[in-house]
């Protein structure tokens, strides 16, 4: 009996001959929430589309709930709920059609929760999908998925499109629904505060690979971005790995490592710089470094 | 899987009621051929009927299903349904129930009204109601024959093959049953190509990306 939600294995897809995600591969474990990562056009959303059955990989296993993607049973998909991006629901529906069809064909409905949502977002249930705002719609999208009690939500950018004060919106109801009952969730987004706040687990794409996959306490700890001032100039090799970027200006080293270590410490020491200082680190700014072409994959503790 | 039926015949009322009006037009044509002393040999009956059905149900019925799919693919209905407690088999299996029940809604008051007519004007002697059920069925198979390519034609990218193939395939089959007549071997070959296409319809939409 597995203890992963979700499991990836492996997974590629080519899109017209074209490697969209290239042997990626990660886990999600029950209670947990992972924040997947990327540039646009990275593939996440293709990540999220194959693990719902919506399409299927060119090879790698996927599974959800312990079923296999492709094969997904009503049962086990009664218990995911999915906010898709852009929020493709029925456009030509109006509200209330579209949540009765949603509730009849529910494994499991919170009638109480599911109204209160809709109280507290006045829905106006006469009018159709198509002739919401993408607040309005975003709003909807979510109070359907959370409707089913899931166990599982997959929220593939959920926020984008959003205006601020909808995304903040958004994002407080969010937080404070998704953080009840131990759900899994896996969040997609590019908008990284919003993984911030609600992300304990951190995935990067980059080019169609994972480059980071671990906790995002563990993130910040081992990215590190020093500023090494040398008594003369900086040298152009320093002979330390995973090095994801560096820029030189005369005695000025900007260093990011990713993997930090005490090796890596010793090995810097050695060149016995004039100052050290470390340049705290958002999770913006450590994604800027991660989908740099030439960055190193920032492992977990346990691969490291 | 009835919530879905249920939604297929809501979305598609209007189909329903064009079906019903259609239908109703028939049965004038038929009760006006009955008056006019038409009716008095079942073949030329028949015949005229035939004429005037099979090519415009075929056209109408692969209409319908192609609308269908075409709908189904822009608005994203059933890559938003494939994300609720239902597989994809049940989602195009309501979808092809639906379109029966459409032709049931055409054709059955048809061919009421056919056998009645018959009856009345016909001598028991020469009424065969297996004949004029012979006729419904094969009606019926050529029309749920246009509907199955018509679902292939909406679902396929490349769809100039299949619309190919329908162009080769309908004036054979129609020009099979005015040289052997409405026979079972017809009906057979009829509903070797409804199956046939519904297992090719079937398997690509369960395995396409939606």
């Amino acid at each position: 009996m597995t203890n992963d939600a979700i499991r990836v294995q492996n997974m590629v897809k080519y899109f017209d001959g074209r490697c969209v995600l290239d042997d990626v591969s990660f886990n999600v474990a029950k209670g947990s929430i992972y924040g997947l990562l990327g540039r646009n056009g990275t593939g996440k959303t293709t990540i999220i589309r194959i693990l719902l059955g919506l399409d299927s990989p060119t090879r790698g296993q996927t599974h959800l709930l312990g079923s296999e993607s492709a094969c997904l049973r009503p049962a086990t998909r009664g218990r995911i709920g999915y906010v898709a991006e852009a929020h493709v629901l029925i456009q030509n529906y109006k509200v209330g059609r579209l949540i009765k069809l949603y509730k009849d064909l529910a494994v499991n409905w919170n009638d109480n929760f599911f109204n209160r949502l809709i109280e507290t977002f006045r829905l106006p249930m006469d009018r159709r999908v198509k002739e919401l705002s993408m607040g309005m719609r975003a709003q909807l999208n979510l109070s359907l998925a959370m409707g089913i009690d899931p166990e599982l939500l997959i929220l593939d950018d959920p926020t984008l499109g959003l205006d601020t004060v909808a995304r903040r919106q958004f994002l407080e109801l969010a937080v404070d629904l998704l953080q009840k009952d131990g759900r899994t969730i896996l969040f997609s987004s590019h908008i990284l505060s919003d993984v911030e706040r609600i992300a304990d687990h951190i995935g990067i794409l980059r080019g169609g690979k994972l480059v980071v996959d671990c906790p995002l306490e563990q993130l910040k700890h081992r990215v590190r971005k020093l500023r090494i001032i040398f008594k003369e100039t900086a040298p152009a090799q320093l002979y330390i790995t995973e090095i994801i970027n560096q820029q030189i200006q005369g005695r000025e080293l900007i260093l990011t490592v990713a993997n930090w270590n005490k090796q890596k410490q010793v090995l810097l020491d050695t060149f016995k710089s004039e100052s050290c200082t470390e340049i705290p680190m958002s999770l913006e700014d450590i994604f800027i470094e991660c989908t740099r072409a030439d960055s190193a994959p920032i492992t977990t503790e346990q691969e490291a | 899987m009835f919530t879905l039926i249920k939604r297929e015949i809501e979305d598609n009322l209007v189909d329903f009621l064009a079906a019903a009006l259609l239908s109703a037009v028939f049965v004038f044509i038929a009760i006006s051929l009955a008056k006019a002393n038409l009716g008095h040999e079942p073949q030329t009956f028949s015949i005229g009927l035939l004429l005037v059905i099979l090519p415009i149900t075929g056209l109408v019925f692969m209409g319908m299903s192609t609308g269908q799919m075409t709908n189904d693919k822009t608005r994203k209905v059933s890559a938003f349904l494939s994300t609720l407690p239902v597989t994809r088999t049940q989602i195009l299996l309501a979808r092809v129930i639906t379109g029966v029940l459409v032709m049931l809604v055409l054709f059955l008051p048809i061919f009421i009204t056919a056998t009645v007519l018959m009856k009345m004007f016909i001598s028991p002697y020469v009424f065969a109601y297996h004949y004029l059920m012979e006729i419904f069925i094969t009606i019926f198979l050529a029309a749920f024959a246009a509907y199955c390519l018509g679902l292939q034609i909406g679902l396929s990218s490349k769809r100039a093959g299949i619309v190919l193939a329908v162009f080769i395939f309908s004036p054979l089959i129609i020009s099979l049953i005015f040289i052997k007549g409405f026979a079972i071997n017809i009906i057979m070959l009829l509903l070797l190509v409804v199956i046939a296409s519904l297992v090719r319809t079937w398997q690509k939409f369960v395995s396409t990306a939606l």
